[in-house]
């Protein structure tokens, strides 16, 4: 089991943070429209979802997966957005996610008022933290490297 | 546990078949009277609850019938304007029925080629070598399972969350597509399937391929294509042989089932 990437969205769509631990493939186009693929496709499944339940949602989109991985998705109500990127055998890690927002986030990042909101997270303190509660999961392969 | 839906994605994009199999969704009706304690907007030619959830009706819900008159899209059936209806104060006592609004035809066009671009994008953004598209979303409600096939024909299926097998499900629609619609001689490809019962297919009859009108496992007569006497003959199925097969009741030749 691996951690390929994270991402972490803000409500209108900024890239406020983003890292890669295994990751094999790029996506062969710049960084910044790699981020606005991602942001416009989770829109995109988030509408689509809503319109297809039969029922009235309330978590909404949870996760998705392909042949080779599995991206797993947390909304708070304001809108952040945290997205992880797994291998197919991570079941649901909805508790990690949203304790990367509410431990880390909230915490380094929300709290502090060195962070301007809505921009790129600078601060190296919620880097370093995410960096090492991301390499102490169960899941977290330390094979790969 | 449940299907919900089956949608069936040709490889442009376009919508060919699509089934539903839900009872109607939770819906709630309630009397009002004159200030309207909800706010209504119109939004995607669909009268909308905007603001004011209360007893099961919730905010995304639409109006669905007035005083037990259906309304379509903005009007009701009996074509007045339903924001301008709910808006006059004579109109009051009113019973409106809310639901989740359902799905129309040209809706699930879009629904469908938006899932397309959407399995693409999720290939284009795996961080892994050698990803398909989109195999499995899941959300609270319900989980959508797409096989996609060699020539790019994609089955959607919408399942409970919990419900199990669709993996094998996908691969029996598949089989049913190549058996019912693509050995069909009338159905022209990447086209809407029309379904229908007794349907043409394509059989192994007096030596040769045939056409039967209808699948060669249903009960009743199939026409066999040995045009003996100048017409098509009749052919029936035999139960009693193991495996059943079909008799053609001119040339007498079986037909595997």
């Amino acid at each position: 089991m691996t951690v390929h990437n994270l991402y972490l969205f803000d409500r209108n769509g900024v890239c406020l943070h983003y890292s890669e631990w295994h990751r094999k493939k790029q996506a062969g186009i710049p960084k910044e429209e790699e981020y606005k693929l991602m942001y416009g496709m989770l829109f995109s499944i988030r509408s689509f979802v809503s319109k297809m339940s039969p029922l009235d949602m309330k978590d909404g989109f949870l996760a998705f997966q392909t042949s080779r991985y599995k991206l797993h998705y947390y909304e708070t109500p304001t809108g952040i957005k945290v997205v992880m990127n797994t291998d197919l055998g991570v079941g649901s890690i909805r508790d990690v996610l949203h304790h990367i927002y509410s431990a880390l986030y909230v915490e380094l990042v929300v709290k502090n008022p060195l962070c301007p909101l809505g921009q790129t997270v600078q601060s190296e303190l919620f880097r370093s933290r995410l960096d090492s509660y991301v390499r102490s999961l169960p899941f977290f392969s330390a094979r790969a490297g | 546990m449940a299907i919900f839906s089956v949608y069936v994605v040709n490889k442009a994009g376009g919508l060919i078949y699509q089934l539903d199999s839900y009872a109607p969704r939770a819906e709630a009706e309630k009397t009002f009277s004159y200030p309207l304690d909800l706010l209504l907007k119109l939004h995607d030619e669909r009268v909308l609850v905007a603001f004011g959830q209360r007893d099961g009706i919730r905010v995304g819900h639409a109006v669905l019938a007035i005083n037990g008159m259906d309304v379509n899209g903005r009007y009701t059936a009996d074509g007045k304007e339903v924001l301008e209806y709910l808006g006059n104060p004579a109109n009051y006592p009113v019973s409106i029925r809310f639901g989740r609004p359902r799905l129309t035809s040209n809706e699930k066009l879009m629904l469908a080629s938006m899932f397309h671009s959407l399995f693409a994008i999720g290939s284009q953004l795996s961080p892994e070598q050698g990803s398909s598209g989109i195999e499995m979303l899941e959300t609270d409600t319900f989980k959508l399972h797409c096989y996609q096939t060699l020539t790019g024909i994609k089955f959607v299926v919408l399942a409970d969350p919990r419900q199990a097998g669709i993996d094998s499900l996908l691969r029996k629609i598949y089989e049913i597509y190549s058996d019912f619609a693509l050995k069909n001689p009338f159905y022209s490809l990447e086209m809407p399937i029309r379904a229908c019962r007794g349907k043409a297919t394509v059989g192994w009859c007096s030596g040769t391929w045939t056409l039967f009108t209808q699948p060669s496992w249903t009960l009743g007569p199939s026409w066999c294509g040995c045009f003996v006497g100048g017409r098509r003959q009749l052919c029936w199925l035999h139960k009693s042989l193991q495996p059943p097969r079909r008799l053609c009741s001119n040339c007498s030749a079986w037909q595997w089932c």
